[in-house]
């Protein structure tokens, strides 16, 4: 079978979704539509089959993922930590840096990037004149820690949750290959992100001291407690060996019946165009997979490292990190699974764990493939300050080159590949 | 350059409601709470509308803006209260 045309299928979403012709749910419909049409009429897949590659556990473990963290967005509970902690730094710019950084990373750890980002830039907006600083090198900052932020977790990304259920890793196992590594990078970025924006770190004095912080106590608690309860779900469910979609799905419906909220109102602000995407765009791998289209890049991974696990390690993060600079990088991410699975190794997890590592650090490096970066950089403007655009590239692009050297450096060492 | 500003500008839009609601939370939480509007270009001024643009940053206009809003509160609970009186 001439996979050709079904190449040229996949070509055709990826540039849809770049160009943004269409919203990106619907140019992966278009695109499976395309492909299933042509498996249908060739007599390599029936429709029924074409169904059959929609990864029902990926998409109960999102959209569980997604309730949770909507849930847990509407109590407050990271906004009220966050302010509790950005006032105490208020005046002092680099711990305010750090702090913000760290809050950054490790609330797009546990929400979702977009809310992490917001969240962090409102408050780095708000605070600006009190502190008498200039918010651009803290938002920034920001932006290129909640890129890094969702990396050592199953539920930290979605393409997180996409590798990870296809590698079989629990939601322990996943944290115990990678967590050490996204730690272990938010020190080398700070540092680094310390030495670009040294200069540009300074409080004028800013005004007088600011209000006590007025939020519902019961709803901050009640966004801890729900969180704790699906982190703990999800860490029980690795250690019995149960789907982390169940634990997702359990925190989301004890979440939506003890919230309070309207459980309509959370559906409708659920990202519904990624999870048609990721259905569709499954359908798309899943028809690939079937002409076996992306063997010959798993062959070509294999011969250009000589058949070393460490070399097609490295070659993983660094072609996947480099895709993502340009792609975003849930298309990297489910791109590349397959080619991971048709590569003849029996301890795949350093090619896994090089996937994580190359979709999740490659996306900061150009505001075209950055959404966060988009984010901070329309915020800023809204409220009237001056970026150029290409200035984030200049602190994205080395942070990428110097993330992905380390978590190079990282795989060696945590697989025992030297 | 002027590409890359529109391709922001576009994407921005999408996420600006949530990051204005957002921004009214934090307002919210520290005490302060805030209105959102939103205010077009009057008409006449369109070779003006990069200015326009860069107004929510301009510390001056801010001022005047909340100078104006000050007024604008005392002049209605004056009336409120008046209202008040004569019922």
């Amino acid at each position: 079978m001439d996979p050709t045309k079904y190449l040229l299928g996949y070509a055709l979403v990826v540039l849809l979704a770049v160009s943004e012709a269409f919203p990106m749910s619907l140019s992966a419909l278009i695109g499976a539509a395309l492909l299933v049409a042509f498996g249908v009429s060739d007599g390599v897949i029936s429709f029924g089959e074409a169904l059959s590659f929609v990864d029902l556990e990926l998409l109960a473990l999102l959209v569980g993922v997604m309730i949770v963290v909507e849930v847990v967005d509407r109590c407050g509970t990271f906004r009220y930590l966050a302010l509790k902690v950005v006032r105490k730094v208020l005046k002092r710019p680099a711990l305010l840096l750090t702090a913000t950084g760290l809050l950054s990373a490790l609330t797009s750890l546990l929400l979702s990037d977009e809310a992490a980002l917001l969240l962090i830039v409102a408050i780095l907006l708000s605070l600006g004149k009190a502190g008498g600083f200039d918010p651009i090198p803290f938002a920034v900052s920001s932006a290129i820690m909640v890129n890094l932020g969702g990396t050592g977790t199953l539920v930290g990304s979605v393409p997180n949750m996409a590798i990870g259920i296809r590698a079989g890793f629990s939601f322990p196992e996943f944290a115990s290959y990678l967590l050490p590594c996204e730690f272990a990078l938010y020190g080398v970025t700070l540092a680094l992100l310390y030495l670009y924006y040294r200069r540009k770190l300074q409080s004028s004095g800013g005004e007088a001291e600011l209000e006590e912080i007025e939020v519902s106590s019961v709803d901050v608690a009640k966004g801890a407690f729900l969180l704790s309860l699906m982190l703990s779900l999800l860490i029980a469910a690795g250690i019995a060996d149960f789907p982390a979609s169940a634990a997702a799905l359990a925190s989301a419906m004890v979440a939506l019946a003890l919230s309070g909220f309207d459980t309509l109102e959370v559906f409708q602000r659920l990202d519904w165009d990624t999870v048609f995407f990721t259905a569709s765009f499954t359908v798309i791998i899943g028809a690939l997979e079937r002409v076996e289209a992306l063997k010959g890049l798993a062959l070509w991974l294999q011969e250009a490292a000589g058949g070393s696990l460490a070399l097609v390690s490295l070659l993983v993060l660094l072609v996947s990190g480099v895709a993502s600079l340009l792609l975003p990088n849930l298309i990297v991410a489910l791109s590349f699974i397959p080619v991971i699975e048709d590569l003849p190794f029996a301890d795949k997890r350093p090619l896994w764990s090089s996937l994580v590592l190359g979709s999740n650090l490659g996306g900061v490096g150009l505001p075209v493939s950055s959404f966060v970066i988009v984010m901070t950089i329309g915020a800023l403007k809204r409220e009237g300050y001056e970026i150029d655009p290409w200035a984030v590239t200049r602190v994205g692009i080395p942070m990428t080159v110097a993330w992905l050297a380390f978590s190079a450096i990282y795989l060696l060492i945590r697989f025992g590949l030297l | 350059m002027a590409k890359m500003e529109e391709l922001i500008e576009k994407r921005f839009k999408s996420v600006e409601e949530k990051y204005r609601e957002e921004l009214d939370l934090v307002c919210e939480a520290l005490g302060k709470p805030c209105i959102i509007l939103h205010v077009q270009l009057p008409e006449g001024c369109e070779e003006y509308r990069e200015l326009f643009e860069k107004l929510p940053g301009d510390e001056e206009f801010m001022a005047e803006l909340q100078e104006f809003v000050r007024e604008a509160l005392k002049k209605k609970a004056e009336k409120q209260a008046r209202e008040e009186a004569q019922s």
